[in-house]
Parts: structure tokens; C-alpha cells; sequence
């Protein structure tokens, strides 16, 4: 446990050393996280265009879609904000410069994982908020205490199905921008109405891209308040968590050095 | 010394900016297609993006088949229009302006926004093409047939490029602005999301309300996407030959301003000496 918590700590005073960085840079930090914010206001400024033609899509309203922006753009934040590092797994692995992780003293892939601090992200978490207080004044006040819960759910899963298929380059070679394209693939479905994927679609999601398990579950937790979401949701985090720390370990023993250490002898 | 083995600096630059424009296009187009399972996953994410909206617009619009058939046209034909390279060209060159590397491209014998612009044409160029074999099959399988006859499919395909070209020459815009503020990723975000709202990459333009429509009628984003987009699913000849005129206009008009922006941002580069 102590263990965790020392990983925890570790995580949030690498998130505030990056954050210091960037606040060095005023104007930058302040446009980055704007643009953003503005950004996450536009694409939701395309959706209640959309509901302002279509008042509903089987059922789904502009409601769900305030909850379900609310939900990932906080999860989103969520991941990117500790785990910048998440999109450069596969290239690390594949330009051989794993080394400088692989000899430092704490898990190597946290270490990957946390190796970069990408601050427009905090764009997204304001614009998450900000929806979240919105929704909780605007239709229940509970979502205050579910959207997070729900949140840090669509998190875990986002995260730990992203790095599966980022060390999926340990196997095969050159697959960094693919890895970024299932990244892509995976997030895109968190941003439409989820009572749109039928039939093939929705095979497709719950099995190549298992967006709807990592987006689906906890947005049926937040809106109907279903235990039971909670737990598949949580059930399904572990799966893949365990999945991924196999294969971390069988794939750094195919791990090829790219050289890139020098020890000095004087 | 043999006078065969001595080449003139002269003979070593092509005279022809048709001639350097088609050798920077292929050269990076045959650098690109060298990863195939990338250019495939990137086609099979569009190919995803547009069996979703297949599906949206196919619930919403349940038993008015025309509808149904220039809504999902329209966007397939927006979401072709934006199949551009990443990182961006307007993040590219405002990176090149804040780290200084512009200064070795203005050694270079050939123009920086045209040799900038041939090169990245070329790297989008294969992700352009996968995309729109796949926006063809996606429209084939969900509506049993291509909706366009022979003459209008001619016409499709030159909207598509000049849709394409546009849309980079407002990055390459965008991009030049890096001379005048630190970082561009920040319009590169507002570019696209300009062009997801006026472009019609989620809800076409005819389905957008009055206003909006007013008001984007002849906005880059949506003179590159939209505005075919609707031509076509809505034909009359009259409006071909205005988008075509726009398209054409928009593009001349880009180039003309960023070929000053960067004639001005220019004067403003200081080189520190450590070439």
C-alpha cells in the first residue's frame, strides 16, 4: 500500500513540477489552455446545432450529450495530465531509447507513462468541470459526485487499453503511428451519441476498439446510477490491467537496446 | 579532370517550379507510402468515423432515403476533404519559424511556402488517397450503389483536390503566423475546429440553421468542404461554377497572403550565427 501511495505522490509532484515549467511561460500558458477550453467549446457548439435540428437520436438528447462531455472530457484530462507520456510508448520502444526508463529505480512504464507533461489538457479539464458544475446545477445534483466517479473509470480504461496496444510495438515494428491512430480510434466514439452504434458498429466497439466499455459503462453508471455499470466497468479496467502487465513483461525480453547510454569511466 | 564529371550548379537546379513542385510531391510521396499498416489504420479509423455517422443519420433521417443519401454523401465528402498529414503544416512551420530551422530553408534555391506546401501535398497525399478509396466503399456498401453518375464523379474529384490543396494553404496560413506568436499549435486547434463546424464534418451544411449558413457562405472552411459537398448532393450547374470560382479564388487569395506574411515575417528572423 505504502507502495501505491508512493507512486501516487510521485505522479502528482511530476504533474506539478510540469505544471510550474509551463507557468514560467505566462502568455503560453494562458493561450494553450484558452485555445483549448475554446476548442472543447466549439465541438460542443457543433453538437447543439445538430440537437437544434434533430431535437432527439433514438432517445438521446442534448441532456446526455452535456453529461457524456462533462464525463470524458474530464476522464481525458484525466489520463493526459499525469500520463502525457502515453503516445510516445510505442516510439520510445521502436527508436531503442527504452534504456534511460529501464535503468531508473521505479517501474519503467510509470516512468514512460509520466515522461511527458502536455499542458493544453488543462483546457480539457476546466471545460469538464465547468460542464460538470453545469449539469449537476442544471438536472441532478448527484452527477456531481458520479461524473467523477465515472470519470476516473473511462480514465483507467482509456489508459490502460492505450498502453496495451503502444507496447504492442515491442512485437511488431514501425507501429508508433498506428498506435497513435487506435489512440484516436478509441477516443472518437466518446464524442458521439452512444445510442448510434448498432448492430455491426456496436460488435466492432465492445471487441477490435472496446470504446463502449470504457465509455458505455460508466456513462450508464453516471446517468441511471447503476451499480452494476460501476463494477463491469471496474471488472473490465482489471482485465485489461492484468493484460497489460503481461505483456510488458513478455515483451521487454524481446526489447532491443538502441545504444543510446554512455557510461563514462573517469 | 574530365570535363563529363564537372556539373554545372546551374544544370543542378531545375529551371520549372511545375518541374521542382511534381519532384518534391513524389519524393515525399514515395517517403510516406513506405509505412503501409499506418496509412491502412488511418484509413480504417475514417472508415470507422463515417460507418458511425452512417449509422446517426441512418436513425435519424429512418424513412426519407433521399435525405439520408445526401447527408451521408455530404459528410463522406468532408471528412475526404480533411485527410491531412499530422503534425500539421501550420504546427510544422511554426515550430520551423520558434526553433530557427526556416533560416536553412531560405539557403535552399527554391521558394519556402511552395517547397513547404509541394512536400507536405505529397506526405498527405497517400493518406488522401486510402481515405477516399474507403469513403467509395463505405458509400458503395451503405447505399448499395455510388451516387454519383460518370460526368458528376469528374467533377467530385476536382472539388476533392482543390478542397485538399485549400485546406492546406489555410494551414500553411495559419503556420506563418508562428512569426508573430510563440507557439501555432493553438490556431492549428482553431482551424480545425472551424473547419469541423463551417466544413460539415459532423452535421452538413444544409442541416445547419439559416444563420450559420449565412454566415459561413463563403468562409474558407466551407467553400473547401461544405459548399462542394452540397453542390453535389444538391446539383445545378450554376452553383458548380460559383464553388469552382471560390475554391479557385480562396486559394489564389491564401497564397497570395501567406507568400507576404512570410516576405514580412522574414525581416523579423535573426539568425544567431551557429550554421
Amino acid at each position: 500500500m505504502s507502495r501505491f501511495s508512493s507512486y501516487v505522490q510521485l505522479t502528482f509532484l511530476q504533474m506539478w513540477m510540469g505544471l510550474k515549467s509551463a507557468w514560467r511561460y505566462r502568455t503560453s500558458f494562458y493561450i494553450e489552455t484558452l485555445t483549448m477550453v475554446i476548442n472543447d467549446v466549439l465541438l460542443f457548439c457543433v453538437w447543439i446545432l445538430f440537437f437544434h435540428k434533430f431535437s432527439s437520436l433514438n432517445g438521446w438528447t442534448i441532456r446526455e450529450t452535456q453529461i457524456l462531455f462533462a464525463m470524458h472530457a474530464t476522464a481525458f484530462a484525466f489520463v493526459i495530465l499525469p500520463f502525457g507520456g502515453i503516445l510516445d510508448v510505442a516510439r520510445n520502444i521502436n527508436e531503442g531509447s527504452l534504456d534511460q526508463f529501464l535503468t531508473q529505480p521505479r517501474s519503467s512504464l510509470w516512468r514512460i507513462l509520466t515522461s511527458h507533461f502536455r499542458l493544453n489538457v488543462l483546457g480539457d479539464l476546466i471545460f469538464g468541470i465547468g460542464m460538470m458544475i453545469f449539469v449537476a446545477f442544471h438536472y441532478q445534483w448527484q452527477l456531481i459526485f458520479f461524473v467523477p466517479l465515472g470519470a476516473i473509470c473511462e480514465a483507467w480504461g482509456i489508459l490502460m487499453v492505450a498502453t496495451f496496444v503502444q507496447l504492442l510495438a515491442l512485437f511488431i515494428s514501425r507501429f508508433e503511428q498506428a498506435s497513435v491512430h487506435y489512440f484516436w480510434a478509441l477516443e472518437a466514439p466518446a464524442l458521439y451519441p452512444q445510442n448510434a452504434f448498432v448492430g455491426g458498429v456496436r460488435v466492432f466497439l465492445f471487441t477490435v476498439v472496446p470504446a463502449l466499455w470504457i465509455v458505455k459503462m460508466p456513462f450508464r453508471f453516471v446517468t441511471e446510477h447503476g451499480v452494476n455499470y460501476f463494477f463491469i466497468a471496474i471488472a473490465f479496467d482489471i482485465f485489461i490491467t492484468i493484460c497489460v502487465v503481461l505483456l510488458l513483461k513478455t515483451g521487454l525480453r524481446r526489447y532491443e537496446s538502441g545504444n543510446l547510454i554512455h557510461v563514462n569511466r573517469f | 579532370m574530365n570535363s563529363a564529371t564537372v556539373v554545372s550548379s546551374e544544370k543542378l537546379v531545375p529551371s520549372s517550379p511545375i518541374i521542382v513542385g511534381s519532384a518534391l510531391i513524389k519524393v515525399s510521396f514515395l517517403d510516406r507510402i513506405t509505412n503501409i499498416s499506418d496509412l491502412l489504420l488511418g484509413g480504417l479509423l475514417h472508415l470507422l468515423r463515417l460507418v458511425i455517422f452512417g449509422s446517426v443519420y441512418s436513425l435519424l433521417l429512418r424513412g426519407n432515403h433521399d435525405s439520408f443519401i445526401s447527408a451521408f454523401c455530404a459528410i463522406a465528402f468532408a471528412q475526404t476533404v480533411l485527410s491531412i498529414e499530422r503534425p500539421l503544416l501550420c504546427t510544422r512551420i511554426g515550430e520551423e519559424i520558434r526553433d530557427d530551422t526556416i533560416s536553412m530553408h531560405f539557403l535552399k534555391p527554391t521558394n519556402y511556402l511552395f517547397q513547404s506546401v509541394a512536400t507536405y501535398i505529397g506526405r498527405s497525399l497517400p493518406t488522401f488517397l486510402v481515405n477516399m478509396f474507403f469513403s467509395i466503399g463505405a458509400l458503395i456498401v451503405v447505399l448499395g450503389h455510388f451516387p454519383l453518375n460518370g460526368t458528376l464523379s469528374i467533377w467530385a474529384l476536382i472539388l476533392l483536390v482543390n478542397g485538399f490543396v485549400l485546406n492546406i494553404l489555410i494551414n500553411a496560413f495559419f503556420g506563418i503566423l508562428g512569426f508573430w506568436t510563440h507557439d501555432t499549435s493553438g490556431f492549428a486547434f482553431l482551424n480545425e475546429k472551424m473547419m469541423l463546424l463551417f466544413g460539415g464534418l459532423i452535421v452538413p451544411l444544409v442541416f445547419l440553421p439559416q444563420i450559420v449558413q449565412d454566415v459561413a457562405l463563403f468562409a474558407p472552411w466551407t467553400i473547401a468542404s461544405a459548399q462542394p459537398a452540397k453542390v453535389l448532393t444538391h446539383y445545378s450547374e450554376n452553383d458548380l461554377l460559383k464553388v469552382l470560382i471560390f475554391q479557385l479564388l480562396w486559394i489564389i487569395g491564401t497564397w497570395a497572403i501567406s507568400s507576404y506574411l512570410l516576405m514580412r515575417g522574414s525581416r523579423r528572423l535573426f539568425r544567431a550565427g551557429d550554421l
